[in-house]
């Protein structure tokens, strides 16, 4: 009886080790993946972390793991589930649908290239201000100090510049379609 | 108040800027907007995890292989159960779920000083500040120091209000004590888990960041509780507008876990102070202690209480949560009319809020708390509680329409404390019977009499009445909205008299 248990337990820490390595590998660059989409740690930590509970549910052994790709199309489902439950009674957003699926790489729709250059189209208090606020994460009054103007209108202006970029990102994309 | 969308995509911001999920409920526009902020902000640097990420990833993975892989001995099967427990916990607090984390929060919550402020505003937008308290609470213990210097204590042995003004230390008994301590933090914590509640901003309260939670009881009008989003406790509580008013309970200063000074706690008169005793009951060791000094013989439980008090006439035990009042029982046993009614030792059950009431030998029970039914069914033996599986009102004669969205108005009417009588049955079947009769209005005294109206059966959500005299035999109601004692009754058929 001694021997078999300390059989398993051999077993058991083999298959651990297996599991803890998968881990150790596969962990940054999905906790990456899903920043990029999400914009904040405490987001991306939760969902990296859920997903790997969601995909041990399905694996059940350590010899036979998932790719990454499986991993962040588990995460990916993760994030537009927690983002609907956020919504008004479970709207759909199509436009907040096409930027989560925009990859990081030079054909994705909407890169980091084209964001710059639809930046540019904007007034120039429009582009500083989102330079400022969103890009460098200044608080809403140093943003105003640097702009030298009133947090108030801070206020404003980001909101009609993120409008305007809105705007922007929805041509650009109508036009690939076409 | 709501925010405008200036205001709310500035908070999106302030959000991501801080490397939190933004906390806000959101429409289309937005969605649309905090999905341009998200794409804008790919520009800038991304945040690594926390260093200790890798950790807390690691030991999910260990949890959860541990859970499927490895073999558990038997003798290991409960700690085995325990830690799956854990891990379905450990899950839900990482799904950022603020309510799930105040409750937690609030377990681990040994103790905690704070200014307790309370601000009352009306229907015109005035606001003032009705009092501020000084608050020091430790497991059952607290003690609420008022701004005219009147100190409240409960060590959980003693009882006592120091009064400066009239110099003066009176002893109170120490239970049971519904009051407590007011704005209660686990609660609180309870009553958030308890209803319905959504996320709806991030806000600054007393200099913290907090979340903003609104809770909506089924039926009732929506109030709202922040959470300390750093110590992931309540710390401000808005009631619902009733009459035109409305409280707001704010943590001003607030410290958790913060060690006490045990000195707060000590009975200790001031020099110079007159001492007033008002039957503040004695803590005894034996339950022939209890009945000695209370002259009456009590039900007991199998369970042996934690502490029994004794008073002149009647004895107290207290189980933590739970605590048993035994008296003699004096003239008839008259359930609260709103009550639902089940069987004890063979009579009649009051079972009110979390209290339970009955009659046994020559004693009345109450017995208010968690453990209240394993209580009573150990001193009563025989113990009915209502079902409400059982439908009491489906063999109505005559079926009479709701009109649903008048019974919600009618519930909020009663929650801002207008026309109270619709939380009685008996009232509700008297409005009914007598406007059958004189259908243009009750004038002067109802031609069926209140004492006419007998409560038959009550299980919560359903009742029936039995009317003495008249065209109607028996009235059915149900609870529509909430099924609890806060929620009103609807007549929902009858039996006419043949």
């Amino acid at each position: 009886m001694i021997s078999i248990m300390g059989s398993k337990s051999k077993n058991s820490d083999n298959q651990q080790q297996k599991l803890q390595q998968w881990c150790h590998h596969t962990w940054p660059e999905l906790y990456r993946y899903v920043y990029y989409r999400v914009q904040n740690r405490e987001e991306a930590e939760d969902v990296t972390q859920e997903a790997y509970v969601r995909v041990l549910k399905k694996f059940t052994s350590p010899d036979n793991l998932p790719p990454p790709g499986y991993l962040k199309t588990t995460a990916l489902n993760l994030i537009r589930d927690g983002w609907r439950q956020q919504k008004t009674h479970g709207i759909q957003v199509p436009l907040e649908e096409v930027l989560l699926s925009c990859e990081s790489g030079e054909d994705a729709i909407i890169n980091e290239n084209s964001i710059r250059e639809l930046m540019r189209q904007l007034p120039e208090d429009q582009h500083r201000v989102l330079q400022l606020r969103i890009v460098d994460g200044y608080s809403r009054a140093e943003t105003a100090r640097r702009m030298e103007k009133s947090e108030d209108a801070v206020r404003g202006l980001q909101y009609r510049a993120v409008q305007a970029m809105r705007s922007l990102m929805v041509k650009q994309l109508e036009e690939v379609e076409r | 108040m709501k925010q405008s969308p200036e205001q709310e995509l500035d908070l999106i911001i302030d959000s991501l800027n801080q490397e939190r999920k933004p906390q806000q409920e959101l429409d289309k526009e937005a969605a649309e907007l905090l999905a341009v902020v998200r794409t804008v902000k790919k520009l800038g640097q991304p945040k690594e995890p926390h260093p200790e990420f890798a950790q807390r990833i690691s030991h999910t993975i260990r949890r959860r292989s541990s859970r499927r892989w490895i073999t558990i001995p038997a003798a290991a099967l409960v700690a085995g159960l325990l830690l799956v427990t854990m891990l379905i916990n450990w899950n839900a607090l990482f799904t950022g779920d603020p309510v799930y984390a105040m409750e937690k929060a609030v377990a681990k919550l040994s103790d905690y000083h704070g200014m307790l402020e309370m601000r009352s505003r009306n229907a015109a937008g005035e606001e003032w500040t009705v009092r501020q308290v000084e608050l020091w609470s430790e497991g059952d213990k607290y003690a609420i120091r008022q701004n005219d210097g009147v100190l409240t204590v409960n060590n959980g042995e003693q009882k006592w209000q120091v009064r400066p003004q009239s110099r003066e230390v009176a002893l109170l008994p120490v239970a049971p004590d519904p009051a407590g301590k007011g704005f209660d933090l686990r609660d609180e914590a309870k009553r958030a888990m308890k209803y319905p509640n959504r996320v709806t901003g991030n806000e600054i309260i007393a200099g913290r960041q907090a979340i903003k939670l609104k809770i909506s009881p089924p039926g009732g009008l929506p109030y709202y509780l922040w959470i300390d989003t750093k110590t992931d406790l309540p710390i401000q509580l808005q009631t619902a507008m009733q009459n035109a008013l409305q409280t707001t309970y704010t943590f001003v200063s607030f410290t958790p876990n913060t060690g006490i000074d045990p000195d707060i706690f000590a009975y200790r008169p001031p020099e110079g102070y007159r001492v007033v005793e008002n039957d503040p009951g004695q803590q005894v060791a034996t339950v022939a202690e209890a009945a000695a000094i209370s002259r009456l013989t009590p039900a007991l439980p199998e369970e042996a209480p934690e502490r029994i008090f004794a008073f002149t006439d009647r004895i107290v035990m207290d189980y933590g949560e739970t605590t048993i009042v035994e008296t003699v029982a004096k003239g008839a046993f008259e359930p609260t009319a709103n009550s639902a009614l089940g069987t004890a030792a063979g009579g009649p059950l009051e079972v009110w809020y979390e209290r339970l009431r009955w009659r046994q030998d020559g004693i009345e029970i109450e017995i208010e708390g968690s453990k209240r039914a394993a209580l009573a069914k150990q001193i009563a033996g025989e113990l009915t509680l209502p079902n409400t599986a059982v439908s009491l009102t489906e063999n109505a004669a005559v079926k009479i329409p709701v009109d649903m969205d008048i019974v919600r108005a009618d519930q909020q009417q009663v929650d801002g404390g207008h026309t109270p009588w619709q939380l009685d049955p008996l009232q509700v079947s008297l409005t009914f019977v007598n406007l059958l009769i004189t259908p243009e209005g009750i004038t002067g005294e109802p031609t069926i009499p209140y004492g006419s109206f007998k409560l038959k059966a009550n299980n919560g959500a359903e009742a029936v009445v039995t009317v003495g005299a008249g065209p109607v035999k028996q009235v059915y109601l149900k609870r529509l909205i909430r099924q609890d004692e806060t929620g009103i009754w609807s007549v929902v058929g009858y039996d006419p008299r043949k």
